[in-house]
C-alpha cells in the first residue's frame, strides 16, 4: 500500500516538475530573446484549457490509443529509471529496458500521427525516426563504456557506482559526457535538432492533428519524457542524487544548458543533423571505449 | 519404423488431395498437428529412434532436446502455413498440387532433423534443396519472376551442397564412419587446422541455406515472389535449417569447449564467425529500409534476424546461445505473423507495392492488429517476444566484453525500427485510396492464424520461461553452463529482467493514461478528408499521402554506400562464365576439325601420361 502510494505520488511529482520545467524553459528563452516571457505555471493552464475543450476530433481508434500509449509508455519509463535514490522497479529491469521502453510512447505517436493522414505529419515522423537513429548510435556507445566500467546494465548500479567510488564520469569520461550532452540535445528534440516540429516548415509535424485533450495529453507526456532523459543523464554521469532537492538542482542546471543551446542555434536539416551526429558524437563515444577498453 | 509412418502419411496425403481439396487441407494440418504432439512428448535425452544399414554405413534417426525443438517448429508451423490453403482454394490455384508439396517440404525438414549421421544428412539436405526449389518456383504474381529467383537458389544451393560432400568424404577417409556420435568422439584426434578446414567445407550450405552474407543473394526474390502460405512457411522455419546446422555442428559434433578454442590465423574463430553474423545483421536491414515491396522488406529483415540468431553462438556466451535459440522460435513466430497479414491484404487488394496502398487499418483492422503485434516484436520493443530474445544477445554479448558486436546489434535493431515504421505507415496508415473504398475484410482462413500468433509473440513475451527452459535442456545435452533463466526472465544474480513485472506496468500505466484520456470530453470521428491543409480543401482527388521515399534524407545517406553488392559480383561472375562457354561453343560449332585436332592432341597426351615408363 506505502508502495503504491510512493509511486503515485512519483508519478504526480515527475509529472508536476516536468510542466514546470517547460514554463522555466519558455521564460528562460524568453528572457534570452529579452522578451518578458510567460509565468512559469503557464503549462498548468494550457493543460487545463486543453482539457476542458469542447470541441474534439478523432481520426479513428489508434488516433485515440496513440496518445494512450505515449502517456502510458513514458510513466512505464519513468517508473524503471531510478531518481533520487528511489528505486520503483528499476530492480526488474535494467538500461536496456528502459532503452527501449522509451521506444513505445515513440511508437505510439508515431501510429497514431500516421492515422491522421497528413502529410506534414508522416514527414515529421519520418524526420523523428531518422533523428532517433542518429542520437541513438553514439547513445549505444556512451552507455557500453560506462557498462565496461561498471560490470553491470542496471542503471541504479551505475549510479550507485559513482557514489560508492566518490566521482563522476562527468569528469572520468569527459568525450562520453560530451557527446551525451549532443544526445541529450536530440533527445529533447531542441534545437538544433527540432527538425520534427519544425512549426515553420512542416504545421508543427506530428502534432498537427491533434488538439484538445489529445494535445493536452501529449504535454503530459512531454512534460513527464524531459523529466525521464534529465534523470537518466543524472543517474549516468553526475552520480545520480541523494535526495530530491539535489535532483531537482542539478535537473534545472543541466536543463539550462540544454536551453542556452537551444537559444542559439538555428535548426539543422535532417542531413545535417544525420552527418552531425555520425561524426562527432560517435567519434566522442569511440574514444571513449577505447580509453574503457585499453584501461 | 521412421519410413513406413512416413510412406503411409505420404499415400494418405496424395489420396486426399485427390479426392477433395479441402479435404487435403485438413488431412495436411491433421499430419502436421500429430508429429507436433510427437516431438511435445518426446524426452529432452538423447534416443535413437532407428538405425539401419545402407550401403555398409550405419545410419542413426534420433530425438534430443534439439531435434525437439526444432521438430514443434517445423510440424506447428506447417499446421498454420497449410491452413492458410482454405483461402485458396476459390481463388482457382492448383491446390492440390501445391498441398502435396507442402507435406512433402515438411517431411523433408523433419527427416532432416532426426537424421544423426551424415549419410542421412546429406541425403535429407539435398531432399529439401530440390523441394525447397519445386515450392518456390510456384509464384504469387503471373509472371516469371519466381521460377527465375528459384534457379538461382537451386544453383546456389547445388555448389553448396559440394561442399559438404568433400566434407563428408573427407570425414570418411579419416574416420571411416558417419555416425555423429562416433565423428563427433573422434574429433579430439584432429589438430585445429584440420578442424577449421572441415568446419568452413560445411558451413558453406549452411551459411547459403541461413541466408548469412555474403551467400545471402538469393533469399529475398526466391521468397518474396512465392505465394503467402509458402512464403511465412519458407522464411520462419525453412531458412532456420541452416541454422539448426550450424547448431548441430558447432555444439553437437565439435562440442562447445573445442568449438570455443578454434583459431583461423591467430584469431578465434568464433569471434571471426560473429563479426560475419553482425554484418548480417546490419547490412540487409539497411538494404530493407529501401523497398518498396512489402514482401521484400520483411524478407530483407528475415535475412538480417538470422545474423541475430547467430551471432550470440559465436560470442555471447551462455546466456548468447539462449537468446540466439529464443530468437530462432520468437521469430519465427512474428515473421509469419507479418506475411500472414501481409498475405491477407495481397489476397484482397493483389498488390504489396509499399507506394500504392495506404489507410487501410480501416478495411482491414485484423490485418493491421496482426501487423502492429508483429512489427512490436521484430523490432524488438517490450513487452513482446522478440525484445526478451534480443536482451539475452545484448546481455551475452556485453557480459562477454564483445562492445562492438552489441552495438551491432544495437544499430541493426534502430534500422529495424526505422523500416518497420514505414512499412506499417505505407500499408495501413494514411489516406486510404478510393479504389479500395469497398474493399472486404482480411480472409476468413487469415483470421486464426493471425489470433494464434499474436497471442504466442504475447505469451512469449509474458513468459519467455516456456522456450528458454527447453534451451537450458538443449544447453545441459550439450554439456554447456545453463543460462540462469526463470519463468519471466533470468535469475536475479545474474541481471535485471522481469517481463511479468515489466509488461504489467506498462499494462498498468495504459490504464492510467486511458482513465486520463476518457476523463476529457467527448471526441467526434471524423472522415480522412476533413484535415489541416493549409487553407485548401481536401478531396478524393488530392493525393494526400506521404509514402514512397519516405525517408529520402537518410536515403541520400545511405545509397552511395549500397551501391556495392555482393550480388552483381555474382552475376558478373555467371556473365564471365556463360561467355565463356559460349565462346568456347561457338568455337567448335560447324567447325569439326578443330574439334578432331583437340581429340587428337589431349589422346596423345594421356596416351603418352599413360604409358610414359613403357615407352622409353
Amino acid at each position: 500500500m506505502v508502495i503504491a502510494l510512493k509511486i503515485t505520488l512519483y508519478i504526480l511529482s515527475a509529472t508536476a516538475l516536468g510542466l514546470l520545467y517547460m514554463g522555466y524553459a519558455r521564460k528562460f528563452v524568453a528572457r534570452i530573446d529579452r522578451r518578458y516571457g510567460p509565468p512559469i505555471y503557464q503549462q498548468f493552464i494550457d493543460i487545463l484549457k486543453l482539457f476542458s475543450k469542447k470541441n474534439l476530433i478523432s481520426h479513428g481508434v489508434i488516433f485515440d490509443l496513440s496518445v494512450m500509449m505515449g502517456l502510458g509508455g513514458i510513466i512505464a519509463t519513468l517508473l524503471f529509471v531510478p531518481a533520487a535514490n528511489f528505486y520503483s522497479f528499476s530492480n526488474y529491469g535494467d538500461l536496456l529496458v528502459i532503452l527501449y521502453l522509451l521506444m513505445i510512447p515513440a511508437l505510439g505517436m508515431a501510429l497514431g500521427a500516421g492515422e491522421a493522414a497528413n502529410p506534414n505529419a508522416s514527414i515529421g515522423i519520418s524526420r523523428a525516426l531518422i533523428l532517433m537513429l542518429g542520437y541513438e548510435i553514439p547513445f549505444t556507445f556512451i552507455f557500453m563504456a560506462i557498462m565496461l566500467t561498471v560490470k553491470s546494465t542496471s542503471l541504479a548500479q551505475m549510479a550507485v557506482f559513482q557514489q560508492t567510488h566518490g566521482f563522476w564520469f562527468l569528469w572520468k569520461m569527459p568525450f562520453a559526457a560530451l557527446a551525451m550532452i549532443a544526445v541529450l540535445q536530440g533527445q529533447l528534440g531542441e534545437k538544433p535538432f527540432d527538425i520534427m516540429v519544425a512549426p515553420h516548415e512542416i504545421a508543427t509535424g506530428p502534432m498537427v492533428e491533434f488538439g484538445g485533450k489529445y494535445l493536452g495529453m501529449l504535454f503530459l507526456f512531454k512534460a513527464i519524457s524531459i523529466f525521464v532523459e534529465l534523470t537518466i543523464f543524472i543517474d549516468l554521469f553526475l552520480g545520480g542524487a541523494h535526495n530530491v532537492i539535489d535532483l531537482v538542482i542539478k535537473q534545472v542546471i543541466l536543463f539550462s544548458i540544454v536551453l542556452m543551446i537551444n537559444a542559439v542555434y538555428p535548426r539543422f536539416r535532417t542531413e545535417q543533423t544525420v552527418k552531425f551526429y555520425l561524426l562527432i558524437p560517435n567519434t566522442l563515444a569511440l574514444i571513449e571505449i577505447i580509453r574503457v577498453l585499453v584501461r | 519404423m521412421i519410413f513406413d509412418y512416413a510412406l503411409l502419411a505420404l499415400l494418405i496425403v496424395i489420396v486426399g488431395a485427390a479426392i477433395n481439396k479441402r479435404l487435403g487441407v485438413i488431412i495436411n494440418m491433421l499430419i502436421m498437428g500429430a508429429a507436433f504432439v510427437w516431438f511435445y512428448t518426446m524426452p529432452n535425452m538423447f534416443r535413437p529412434i532407428q538405425t539401419n544399414v545402407i550401403f555398409g554405413y550405419e545410419i542413426v534417426f534420433r530425438t534430443d532436446a534439439l531435434a525437439r525443438l526444432f521438430g514443434m517448429l517445423i510440424s506447428g508451423f506447417g499446421f498454420i502455413s497449410a491452413s492458410l490453403f482454405f483461402s485458396y482454394v476459390r481463388k482457382g490455384r492448383n491446390i492440390k498440387y501445391m498441398n502435396v508439396l507442402l507435406f512433402f517440404k515438411f517431411a523433408a525438414m523433419i527427416l532432416l532433423i532426426l537424421s544423426y549421421d551424415f549419410l542421412s544428412f546429406f541425403f535429407s539436405w539435398e531432399l529439401i534443396t530440390i523441394i525447397t526449389f519445386l515450392v518456390m518456383s510456384v509464384g504469387e504474381w503471373n509472371n516469371k519472376d519466381a521460377l527465375k529467383a528459384s534457379y538461382k537458389y537451386l544453383i546456389m544451393s547445388a555448389i553448396a551442397s559440394f561442399f559438404m560432400m568433400a566434407a563428408m568424404f573427407i570425414i570418411l577417409k579419416l574416420f571411416g564412419t558417419l555416425k555423429f556420435e562416433d565423428i563427433s568422439f573422434m574429433m579430439s584426434r584432429l589438430s585445429n587446422g584440420q578442424i577449421v578446414g572441415l568446419t568452413l567445407l560445411v558451413l558453406v550450405p549452411f551459411l547459403t541455406k541461413a541466408g548469412v552474407l555474403p551467400l545471402h543473394t538469393w533469399v529475398a526474390d526466391a521468397y518474396a515472389n512465392s505465394i503467402t502460405p509458402y512464403t511465412s512457411y519458407l522464411t520462419s522455419v525453412s531458412s532456420r535449417i541452416g541454422t539448426y546446422g550450424i547448431i548441430l555442428w558447432f555444439f553437437s559434433i565439435i562440442g562447445h569447449t573445442y568449438f570455443t578454442k578454434l583459431k583461423i590465423g591467430g584469431m578465434s574463430f568464433p569471434y571471426l564467425f560473429a563479426w560475419l553474423a553482425a554484418l548480417t545483421m546490419v547490412i540487409p536491414t539497411f538494404i530493407a529500409l529501401l523497398q518498396n515491396s512489402g514482401k521484400k522488406l520483411l524478407t530483407w529483415h528475415g535475412i538480417g534476424q538470422g545474423g541475430y540468431m547467430l551471432v550470440g553462438l559465436g560470442a555471447g556466451g551462455a546466456l548468447g546461445f539462449t537468446g540466439s535459440m529464443f530468437h530462432v522460435v520468437n521469430y519465427a513466430v512474428y515473421i509469419a505473423l507479418l506475411f500472414v497479414s501481409i498475405g491477407a491484404v495481397i489476397y484482397r487488394t493483389g498488390t504489396d507495392d509499399l507506394n500504392e496502398l495506404g489507410g487501410l487499418i480501416k478495411r482491414m483492422p485484423l490485418a493491421f492488429l496482426g501487423t502492429l503485434i508483429g512489427i512490436i516484436g521484430l523490432a524488438g520493443i517490450p513487452p513482446l517476444n522478440g525484445f526478451v530474445s534480443k536482451w539475452f544477445i545484448y546481455k551475452g554479448l556485453i557480459g562477454t566484453r564483445h562492445v562492438f558486436l552489441a552495438d551491432m546489434a544495437f544499430i541493426g535493431t534502430l534500422g529495424t525500427i526505422l523500416s518497420v515504421y514505414k512499412y506499417i505507415h505505407n500499408v495501413f496508415l494514411g489516406q486510404l485510396p478510393e479504389r479500395y473504398k469497398n474493399l472486404q475484410g482480411t480472409p476468413k482462413s487469415f483470421r486464426a492464424p493471425i489470433w494464434i500468433l499474436s497471442a504466442l509473440c504475447v505469451l512469449f513475451g509474458v513468459y519467455p520461461g516456456i522456450v528458454t527452459q527447453l534451451i537450458a535442456a538443449v544447453q545441459q545435452n550439450f554439456g554447456m553452463i545453463q543460462s540462469p533463466v526463470t519463468v519471466h526472465g533470468i535469475a536475479a544474480a545474474a541481471g535485471h529482467l522481469n517481463m511479468l513485472v515489466v509488461s504489467l506496468t506498462f499494462s498498468g500505466t495504459l490504464v492510467l493514461a486511458g482513465i486520463i484520456f476518457f476523463l476529457g470530453g467527448r471526441r467526434k470521428y471524423v472522415d480522412q478528408y476533413d484535415n489541416y491543409a493549409g487553407g485548401e480543401k481536401v478531396t478524393p482527388e488530392t493525393l494526400y499521402h506521404y509514402s514512397a521515399e519516405f525517408y529520402a534524407p537518410l536515403y541520400r545517406i545511405i545509397k552511395p554506400v549500397l551501391r556495392y553488392s555482393v550480388d552483381s559480383f555474382y552475376m558478373w561472375t555467371a556473365n564471365l562464365v556463360q561467355r565463356l562457354s559460349n565462346f568456347v561453343y561457338e568455337y567448335f560449332n560447324y567447325n569439326f576439325s578443330r574439334a578432331f585436332y583437340f581429340i587428337i592432341i589431349f589422346s596423345a597426351l594421356i596416351f603418352v601420361y599413360r604409358f610414359k615408363g613403357m615407352l622409353w
